[in-house]
């Protein structure tokens, strides 16, 4: 009796086993060695040198720059105001003032580096610009 | 320029302002952030936030020092890094779509073997730069191209259209960088003219904007390209590409020219190319808007529909209200729409005039949208057209059997043709 039992446990077992390796092979695939190619490529970059900042705005030509979106104006007015009331002797320009038909950056590369003479033209000491969005 | 600066920025919008800096060479430069949003609320709010940002900007503008982030060494771009990896190809899909390698699908891994046969499909030196694709400034070797199109699932044949595509992206004409990180929906559309069209299998009839049997070249085309964009390019979401909602469209968007059915000019010879060339013309499009228009037997009928449709698209949906002469919009017929307009007797030209005149608004409505301000050109008019000139028009044939029409916003960056070199 424990020998049938035996057998047939061990056949039910293998029968089992037989159903489950297909179902196994079906969601294993087989691991490789794989060389692959990186796609992101190096990247080319010019370093620019940056300039040191004054010390101080008193007595010194400050352009507001504005690109053009929403509020970026308003906002760049209220800095006017702010520093007229606590800088002494600066001169602010206001460059969409300065150039109404200039266009916001957001009309291209080339747009902005044309508009980027222009402000150095006035011979700012500093600019302050408004990315607004 | 030897000029200091001071930069507001949102939050944001601060990771595309670091992008960028980066990408000019100058990580260090001074910046301010102030809370998202600076558009779209009431002047109160904006003179507070101001306010706020103000000692910020003095001491941005008055304290600033230059970092010590220095700009990585310079590796050569060719032959493109090869790395190794022991997995499945599921492990190779999961690895690319976790370093932002990937689109979202999975993609074919790119293998030296299966890029040295991708090679095969153009006689161009793998070494050659195309371009430095922007915002991340990565240099594009027809090597990696072709290792981008691999990935896409792209057939040798196809490489040469891959690479006239990103070459006319790249040109300075089409302001890459600003399509790319813009909150705008921008994709590229490719719009192939010529004998390739037929000899690669591009579809231009019915379907040919959508997923079908036949699709494999549009589809993996405009698939490799937009992975070069994302990849090399770097302009993912939600940075630095901004796009608010983004489009399906920049998955893929390629469309052969349905030539035989168009009557006039084809689109790469109204972009000045001579006839039969074959040649991809690169746009960046943004609205799609279908003409459902079965009822119209005359060309006035069918054009005027489109053309009231056109003006408030363009200028009161888009910020597309232009005064460039060389922006252009696109305007594609069914092949029914174009024979019915064609045996009433129009041109291209009367085509363009139309369009031209009948899109024009009210500028009571864009004063509306732009807060009472007035737009740099046309201001006096208070029926202004929506574009610079007629010749802003671009009318090309496509699609199959059926009489639906498209008109796409294409965005002031530029559209631009070149030829296709195998």
């Amino acid at each position: 009796m424990n020998d049938r039992w035996c057998k047939s446990f061990l056949a039910c077992a293998i029968f089992m086993a037989g159903l489950a390796v297909p179902a196994l092979s079906y969601s294993k695939e087989s691991a490789q060695e794989w060389e692959l190619l990186n796609p992101e490529g190096v990247i080319q970059v010019k370093p620019m040198k940056v300039n040191p900042h004054p010390a101080t705005l008193e007595g010194k030509t400050v352009v507001l720059r504005w690109n053009g979106k929403h509020n970026g104006n308003n906002f760049l007015n209220r800095v006017a105001e702010l520093l007229a009331e606590q800088v002494k002797d600066v001169k602010i320009i206001k460059a969409w003032e300065a150039f109404p038909e200039t266009p916001g950056s957001s009309s291209g590369a080339a747009a902005s580096k044309d508009f980027a003479q222009k402000l150095a033209g006035l011979k700012p000491d500093m600019v302050i610009a408004s990315q607004a969005d | 320029m030897g000029i200091p600066t001071v930069t507001t920025t949102t939050t944001d919008f601060l990771d595309l302002a670091r992008t960028s800096m980066a990408s000019v060479g100058a990580p260090d430069m001074a910046f301010v952030v102030v809370p998202h949003p600076m558009g779209g609320i009431k002047l109160e709010d904006i003179r507070a936030k101001a306010t706020a940002a103000f000692p910020e900007i003095m001491k941005a503008a008055t304290q600033w020092k230059p970092g010590t982030t220095a700009v990585r060494a310079a590796k050569a771009a060719y032959p493109a890094e090869r790395f190794t990896l022991r997995g499945t190809v599921s492990d190779v899909t999961a690895l690319y779509y976790g370093k932002k390698w990937s689109d979202g699908l999975p993609i074919v891994p790119p293998t030296p073997e299966r890029v040295k046969a991708m090679l095969g499909g153009t006689t161009r030196k793998p070494d050659a730069v195309l371009g430095i694709v922007p915002p991340r400034m990565g240099v594009l070797t027809v090597e990696l191209a072709a290792a981008h199109a691999v990935m896409a699932g792209a057939k040798p044949e196809y490489l040469p259209v891959i690479l006239a595509s990103a070459e006319a992206l790249l040109d300075p004409r089409h302001d890459w960088r600003s399509a790319t990180t813009t909150t705008n929906p921008c994709a590229p559309l490719i719009v192939v003219n010529g004998p390739i069209v037929k000899e690669l299998g591009i579809q231009y009839g019915t379907g040919a904007l959508g997923p079908g049997p036949f699709s494999a070249p549009n589809a993996t085309i405009g698939r490799a390209v937009n992975l070069i964009m994302d990849i090399v390019g770097g302009s993912q979401p939600p940075s630095p590409d901004k796009t608010t909602l983004g489009t399906p469209a920049s998955f893929t968007m390629v469309l052969g020219e349905n030539e035989k059915a168009n009557p006039w000019s084809a689109l790469n010879v109204q972009q000045g190319t001579k006839a039969g060339a074959s040649t991809v013309t690169v746009f960046e499009v943004r609205s799609f808007v279908n003409f459902n228009l079965h009822e119209p037997n005359t060309a006035e009928g069918i054009l005027h529909p489109i053309a009231k449709n056109i003006g408030p698209v363009v200028g009161l949906a888009e910020n597309g209200f232009e005064c460039k002469p060389d922006v252009k919009e696109l305007l594609i017929l069914s092949p029914e729409h174009a024979d019915t307009i064609f045996k009433d007797g129009w041109s291209l030209e009367r085509i363009k005039n139309y369009l031209f005149e009948t899109s024009r608004i009210p500028m009571a409505d864009y004063l509306i949208r732009n807060n009472n301000k007035k737009p740099g050109c046309r201001q006096d008019e208070t029926m202004p057209t929506v574009v610079a000139a007629p010749g802003c028009f671009l009318i090309m044939v496509a699609g199959g059997e059926g009489k639906h029409s498209v008109f796409l916003e294409t965005t002031r960056y530029l559209p631009v043709t070149k030829e296709i070199v195998k």
